[in-house]
């Protein structure tokens, strides 16, 4: 893997999502490759409407991350990029780390009994959800650019104005 | 600078790797009483249940400790501190000097008091080799009874269950996991594990303990007099901050080692983190003990790094919990029950129950049963103590009602 790869991750700028919802098919079609039909997975991916607005829901690579921290066995580990990466045959489904992810971007699949979330597509040269936006809401950016400080901002938008979803 | 770390958990190994941030140089020495690297102490459940391997068990990697350039002093046990002297002493009698101290020795389990309950066959549930004796027994013994219902024995329980042991709880509570659950969680919880095959005897206790042939338990017996035969016993009676060797030494404690914000105690160049501690808690606004492992491995980092000479300041945790029995998950998080004068939106659908308790215009607290999608959220609300007065009134159905949580800003 070329270095320049090994350090991007998915990011974005929820502002622009009009909900088209093509990343979504784009992540399932890629996870359920070769995946029995009545066995697919959900997108790690997910858009949720607020009013007049739609966010991408999807992992941000906290910094000290909220996950890493909560995770038990020690199966979710940050890298020294600050990829936050989880190896699967160590995780036991105890969902702590979904208690403690401030996005709700963490799946709890109930069939293998494992926290899923997005690891980021490193198997590919651009992740399926990046290609499908027409948008421009998501894209790949070097973890060195994409600063803790914008992380945080948004976690604090994603969270602070609360506002019921709909009426 | 030699740095010496007591206690080889979440708590220790976070200060260790928070200590290396900063200082490459400084002698780092890490004492465990227990003979194992890093391990998991919840999977202990999971191990006795064979859902998973010994080599799944450890918490860090084998190169953790070469990494990071420790010296590890596994299977020794600390008597006692001397803070004048800034020794260390080990039962062996050795004496370890330190420039800084951490005490991350976690809890210890506390016990039942009743006639006979030292006999064979008597466990508590807290250690690797706790599970490990127990895996050992259960193959020649068909009966268990569990004395206590919280998380660590009901725990004990489903592992035992797994093993295909007939296992019987006894809780002094009307509901199993009271600590952290309210009437109606209770009974869709006590629903669920009676369906599942585990027996619960609520709002009892256990007076005596039988032995029968070379010592070993054979009956438990109720308050009621009922007796309850049984080849093992699990006392899980919860856990306490292991904090009986500082006693003399001057570190101020009260249930736990009183910690500032740096993780600091009273005595200068002595931390705590963990279970052994009691920091700043942000949902009661005062220090106590909360005894889980998210908050033991913050709580380490934040020492790690104040020992080290960088000011970090722990921002305080929360109680919360994780909690899956017989596939039925749930989470608790803050003040899950609520209490007097706090005001209270449920939200009740067959097999699923979510509860979000409110003070003032904040959420301090949340119960989810059967469906914990988007958990993270509700934590992140109560942790932020974010004034969320224009959503409260329908936020328990919310998610449910409408397939999304909807917490999103839209300024
Ligand atoms: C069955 C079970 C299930 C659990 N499930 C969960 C869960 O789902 N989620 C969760 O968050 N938490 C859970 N917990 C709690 C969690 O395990 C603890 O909060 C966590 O282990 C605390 O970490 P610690 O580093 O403070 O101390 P500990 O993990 O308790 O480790 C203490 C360390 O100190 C050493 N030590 C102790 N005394 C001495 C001494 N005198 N001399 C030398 N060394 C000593 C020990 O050997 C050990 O290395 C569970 C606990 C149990 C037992």
């Amino acid at each position: 893997m070329s270095k320049a790869l090994k350090n991007r991750k998915v990011v974005l700028q929820p502002g622009l999502c009009d909900g088209c919802n093509r990343c979504v098919e784009a992540c399932e079609e890629k996870i359920n490759r070769g995946r029995n039909k009545n066995k697919r997975k959900t997108a790690l991916i997910k858009i949720i409407r607020a009013g007049q607005f739609f966010y991408p829901v999807i992992c941000r690579n906290c910094n000290d991350a909220p996950c890493v921290t909560a995770c038990m066995t020690g199966c979710r580990k940050q890298d020294e990029n600050g990829l936050v990466l989880t190896d699967y045959e160590r995780c036991v489904g105890c969902w702590m780390c979904i208690m403690n992810c401030p996005f709700g971007a963490i799946e709890r699949d109930v069939e293998d009994h494992i926290a899923r979330k997005c690891e980021g597509c490193p198997d590919m040269g651009t992740a399926p959800c990046v290609a499908a936006c027409a948008a421009g809401v998501l894209g790949h950016a070097d973890t060195r650019e994409y600063s803790s400080m914008t992380r945080r901002e948004s976690a604090e938008r994603f969270i602070s104005g609360v506002v019921p979803a709909s009426g | 600078m030699r740095y010496v770390i007591i206690g080889n958990s979440y708590a220790g190994t976070s200060a260790v790797a928070s200590i290396r941030e900063v200082d490459s140089k400084g002698e780092v020495v890490v004492i465990s009483s227990e003979n194992y690297r890093a391990y998991s102490r919840p999977l202990i459940s999971y191990f006795l249940a064979g859902r998973i391997r010994a080599a799944d068990m450890y918490y860090r990697d084998r190169s953790f400790y070469s990494k990071n350039n420790v010296e590890l002093r596994l299977g020794e046990k600390v008597v006692g501190i001397d803070t004048k002297l800034k020794t260390v002493q080990l039962e062996r009698g050795e004496d370890i000097d330190y420039d800084r101290l951490l005490i991350s020795t976690g809890g210890r389990p506390s016990l039942q008091k009743a006639a006979g309950i030292d006999a064979k066959n008597v466990f508590t549930f807290t250690t690797w080799n706790d599970a490990k004796k127990l895996r050992e027994t259960i193959r020649k013994k068909r009966k268990a009874v569990v004395l206590g219902g919280g998380l660590i024995g009901m725990k004990a329980a489903e592992g035992l269950k797994a093993n295909g042991l007939d296992v019987s709880v006894v809780i002094s509570s009307p509901r199993v996991l009271s600590l952290i659950l309210d009437e109606a969680s209770g009974k869709i919880m006590n629903r669920h594990l009676i369906s599942s095959g585990i027996r619960l005897m609520t709002g009892h206790s256990v007076t005596e303990v039988h032995s029968g042939s070379g010592g070993e338990v054979s009956e438990v017996v109720l308050d009621t007099g009922k007796k309850i035969e049984c080849g093992i016993v699990v006392v899980a009676k919860g856990v306490r901050p292991n904090v009986e060797f500082i006693k003399d030494s001057g570190i101020s404690l009260n249930r736990g080692i009183i910690v500032d914000r740096q993780m600091k105690t009273n005595i200068g160049d002595v931390y705590s983190a963990g279970d052994s501690a009691e920091a700043w808690d942000l949902v009661n606004r005062r220090n106590s003990v909360i005894a889980i492992a998210p908050l033991a491995c913050e709580q380490g980092r934040i020492a790690g790094y104040n020992m080290a000479g960088v000011n970090r300041m722990y921002n305080g945790g929360m109680s919360m919990n994780s909690i899956e029995l017989s596939g039925l998950p749930l989470m608790a998080m803050g003040l899950s029950k609520g209490s007097e004068g706090m005001e209270v939106e449920t939200f009740q659908k067959k097999g699923l129950y979510r509860k979000l308790v409110f003070s003032e215009d904040k959420l301090v607290g949340a119960l989810l049963v059967g469906d914990v999608r988007y958990g993270g959220v509700l934590t992140h609300l109560i942790k932020s103590r974010s004034d969320i007065s224009s959503i409260k009134g329908d936020l328990a159905g919310h998610y449910l009602k409408t397939g999304e949580f909807g917490f999103v800003s839209n300024k």
